[in-house]
């Protein structure tokens, strides 16, 4: 027995590499740099395409909500492996709130009947950390957040999976369909070899928008404004010690 | 994959080689610049290498080493960033 399908969320964000500039009017980040798939949901991909692998999964369905550029991160997920592709477009992502990505979602679990959905913890941009959750409570099915583990039962019923919490390890059972979502060690996802890469240039993305979903993803916050934290002032050389315990005492009044 | 090698031209095999450098050193954490430099470098020290098992014997080198080295060094980086990032504030 094997679970019949997977859906994996998958983000398109700033590179884990880039240093990240707030704009000059202050609105939010500077924008025309590399991006690439959050490297949580890469591991969320892996996992998916391991249980495939492993027989226990029959088909991966990678999801991604964003902007047009997004269908290259749905690619990459094709490209280690996974079947298909659905890509929501959305314009403005940092509109999109984790509940309206979990209300898509939820449409998306309807419509693909999956017994399982597999998403990383969090993003590396928002680090919101609640699509996960928010997405279980909509759909009412039983969560496993930060999965470091997941073993799939023989009848493909039950999952069980071993979870990050503070100081130590909780292993918990819980009965398919679920929501899993994968913390850093759950696995070391693999990196897409020139072939695949080429192969997953054939494989079929189906592209939605909200409103064919029937989602609303109006905002129901308001940023405000975006700053970056507070620039180190330099330090200083002091030329002997009775000018160091000058400058401790008069300055920085510490003695 | 092509047998004969003309005197002209570059073996498929390596040119498949330099590729699959290229499009991982895009995220190789030093960049691409530093990496197609040295791929370079090391490409063209064995420009001179004139039978095909001399050249397939290079190309399997460097497979190795992308396999075995240069790509786990880009997993590495990924994974002690991340954990820099949300694991080590205790």
């Amino acid at each position: 027995m094997s679970l019949r399908r997977a859906l994996v969320g998958c983000k398109r964000v700033i590179d884990y590499l880039v240093k990240v500039r707030v704009n000059p009017q202050g609105t939010g980040v500077v924008k025309d740099v590399k991006h690439s798939m959050n490297n949580f949901d890469e591991i969320a991909v892996e996992e998916a395409i391991r249980l495939k692998e492993a027989k226990k999964l029959e088909e991966v369905v990678v999801v991604s909500c964003g902007p047009k550029q997004s269908v290259d991160v749905i690619r990459t997920a094709l490209a280690m492996g996974a079947d298909r592709g659905i890509h929501v477009t959305v314009d403005d992502t940092d509109k999109l709130e984790p509940l309206a990505v979990a209300k898509i979602f939820a449409k998306l679990v309807d419509v693909e009947k999956p017994d399982l959905v597999i998403m990383g913890k969090q993003a590396i941009d928002d680090d919101s950390n609640q699509t996960a959750q928010m997405l279980a409570a909509l759909v009412d099915w039983p969560q496993a957040t930060f999965a470091s583990k997941v073993v799939v039962s023989d009848d493909a019923s039950k999952l069980e999976v071993t979870r990050e919490i503070d100081g130590g390890l909780e292993t918990i059972n819980v009965k398919v369909p679920a929501v899993i979502s994968a913390d850093l060690r759950l696995n070391e996802p693999r990196y897409a070899t020139l072939p695949n890469i080429m192969k997953a240039k054939k494989k079929k993305v189906d592209t939605k928008t909200p409103e064919d979903l029937g989602v609303d993803i109006v905002s129901q916050l308001e940023y405000v404004s975006v700053a970056e934290p507070p620039k180190r002032s330099g330090g200083t050389k002091v030329e002997s010690v009775d000018e160091l315990l000058d400058k401790l005492k008069n300055e920085a009044k510490v003695l | 994959m092509r047998m004969m090698r003309t005197c002209l031209g570059m073996h498929p095999a390596v040119r498949e080689l330099y590729k699959r450098y290229i499009f991982a050193g895009k995220d190789y954490p030093a960049g691409l610049d530093v990496v197609r430099r040295r791929v370079k470098q090391e490409f063209m020290a064995n420009k001179d290498l004139k039978t095909e098992e001399e050249v397939l014997h290079a190309v399997a080198r460097g497979r190795w080493y992308f396999n075995n080295e240069f790509v786990p060094a880009i997993k590495l980086r990924k994974y002690r960033d991340m954990k820099k990032r949300y694991y080590d504030n205790q």
